[in-house]
């Protein structure tokens, strides 16, 4: 690890590596909360923002000026996560993992709606999750996410509104969940 | 409380037990391994390039001190063909002829003259065969259908077309896992379900005519399925669906009655490929310096790209003799320039979306390395996709 570390020292000689660093302290918090939401996965989600990452820094010295890095950083980790690449990969993963870190635990922390809401998030779609995620977490607006994911914005209308049918039919029978309306 | 404000908060909540549950802030240090691991890919590639460049020169050079000792007469050069090597890049080209199998630009489908749009629906993709057009159409769900132009019915779809080596049968694949053949006139034929997995995309079919006679042993469809696990499969119209290869984790490609080309190992800093025999599952060779794309339409190339495939685009194209694996062509992309489609034109052209600076364009390249526009640049960004969308082949 060192010994690379050097290595792309030695390639930066313009001190890109400093700006790329102090964003990377700042920013992967985030990052590593929103790729958990898209992958339901602890590992999962560290090895999604270690590749987005890498290929961000790879690409710091044409992004690090662009208007919002962070949009550039969370459409590389979006792009990773739903390409056949990472499909293939994670696929991989499933077939030999069988732990059972990525099963919700209740707790005091995690009550029986979370828990219920988290397990029909992670039955959705990829595409109606990501849009979730980004939607509802993120808070992007349908434009925001449509770029996120290079869809429409009707596709991203459309799959919203999918993805809230689909939690409504997995938990309307919850009196605190009831009246969940899409917003258009 | 209102779903975005609730939906919010359930959310918040549950990403931030990511910290919780064992997940940790990654160290700078592992970043910049990856990074490493990414870029000494693209370096050992590179490398590579430069030996064979250096080998092609200094054959020649030893072939004519040779030939001088012996008969004292002037060299011929061994090539009369400069090979352009240098970077893709959308800088300096000539415009030359429109793509032949056709193009999408912002949804518009062109080919052979005519213009085609189909009330507002996104086309994802298409194919040409004897028996027309069929394109896929995406709607504002993403969900996609399979349509022949001119003809009524339509087809759920999964993945892309995939087109006969005599061009005479397109074929693709439902969302269930059942193949789809389309020939001539208004033939139709559902081919045998894959039994088992998801995300089917239909790679290559072999045969002319699905219809089995005494005379015509029919056709076969390959088949990749993505999940619970990758596997490749075949369906065939003897009435039957099988595993492809054990050996192949995903089939990319086939050369009828020779050659199968596919991915056999996946790991986060690259991939693995061969090419079998096509009844033996043997691997002629492999390599893992290249991910392999598709045989040229007489099978004697094979397209490829860099192992690691990149979710913001490629930044190689590499063109490979399909019978040893010796590279022919290893074009990388110019600086910020990024390939998002390759396919082959005909036996001896690639056609290419090559994205630069703020441009897009369909780059025509041909075995020896020159390039042309086959649609001129016009303005994008990499934020979004392609405006173009090229032929399957």
């Amino acid at each position: 690890m060192l010994a690379t570390a050097r290595e792309m020292t030695v390639d930066d000689p313009l001190g890109a590596r400093a700006d790329f660093e102090s964003w990377m302290v700042a920013r992967q918090a985030k990052l590593l909360r929103t790729a958990y939401l898209l992958t339901g996965d602890v590992h999962a989600a560290e090895d999604l923002v270690q590749t987005a990452l890498a290929k961000l820094y790879l690409a710091w010295d044409r992004v690090s000026g662009a208007p919002s890095v962070d949009a550039y950083a969370r459409k590389i980790m979006v792009n990773e996560h739903t390409s056949m690449w990472r499909r293939l990969w994670r696929h991989r993963e499933v077939v030999t993992d069988t732990s059972s870190h990525d099963v919700p635990v209740p707790g005091e922390e995690y009550d029986g709606v979370g828990a219920a809401l988290w397990t029909a998030v992670r039955a959705l779609p990829e595409r109606q999750r990501a849009v979730v995620v980004l939607r509802y977490y993120e808070q992007l607006s349908e434009r925001e996410t449509a770029d996120a994911l290079g869809v429409t914005v009707g596709t991203v209308k459309s799959q919203t509104s999918r993805a809230l049918d689909t939690l409504r039919g997995h938990l309307g029978d919850r009196d605190d969940l009831t009246g969940w309306e899409a917003h258009r | 409380m209102n779903t975005s404000s609730e939906l919010n908060d359930r959310l918040t909540r549950e990403a931030d037990q990511f910290f919780t549950r064992g997940g940790a802030a990654l160290d700078v240090a592992q970043v910049l391994d990856r990074a490493g691991e990414i870029r000494r890919g693209r370096r050992m590639r590179a490398s590579m390039l430069m030996a064979a460049c250096v080998l092609a020169i200094a054959v020649p050079t030893t072939m004519v001190a040779s030939h001088r000792d012996a008969a004292h007469r002037a060299p011929t050069p061994a090539h009369t063909v400069k090979v352009d090597r240098s970077p893709l890049s959308l800088e300096g080209l000539q415009t030359g002829s429109e793509p032949r199998g056709g193009y999408v630009r912002d949804s518009a489908l062109h080919s052979d003259g005519f213009s085609y749009t189909l009330d507002g629906e996104r086309i994802a993709g298409f194919a040409k065969f004897s028996g027309g057009l069929v394109v896929a159409v995406q709607n504002d769900a993403g969900d996609l259908r399979a349509r022949r132009l001119g003809v009524a019915q339509t087809w759920p779809l999964a993945g892309g077309f995939t087109v006969s080596k005599g061009g005479h049968v397109v074929a693709f694949v439902q969302p269930d896992g059942t193949p789809v053949v389309l020939q001539s006139g208004e033939t139709a034929y559902e081919m045998p379900r894959i039994p088992r997995g998801s995300g089917f995309d239909a790679v290559a079919v072999a045969g002319e005519d699905c219809k089995e006679t005494a005379a015509n042993p029919g056709c076969t469809v390959w088949v990749d399925s993505s999940g619970p696990k990758p596997e490749s499969w075949v369906s065939t119209s003897h009435g039957f669906a099988d595993r492809a290869s054990t050996r192949l984790l995903r089939v990319t490609d086939v050369v009828e009655g020779r050659l199968v080309a596919g991915i056999t190992k996946v790991a986060d800093d690259g991939s693995c490929s061969e090419v079998e025999g096509v009844d033996t599952e043997t691997a002629l060779w492999t390599t893992c310096d290249h991910r392999l794309l598709s045989f040229s339409p007489d099978g004697k190339h094979l397209l490829a790209s860099s192992a690691y495939a990149d979710g913001m685009g490629d930044s190689e194209l590499a063109i490979l003799d399909s019978d040893t694996g010796k590279t022919v062509l290893d074009l990388s992309t110019a600086g910020r320039a990024v390939l998002t489609q390759m396919v082959w034109e005909d036996d001896s052209h690639v056609l290419a979306s090559l994205y630069q600076d703020g441009r897009w364009a369909v780059v025509r390249i041909s075995l020896d390395g020159h390039r042309e526009y086959a649609v001129p640049p016009v303005p994008g960004n990499d934020y979004d996709r392609s405006p173009f969308v090229l032929p399957s082949s």
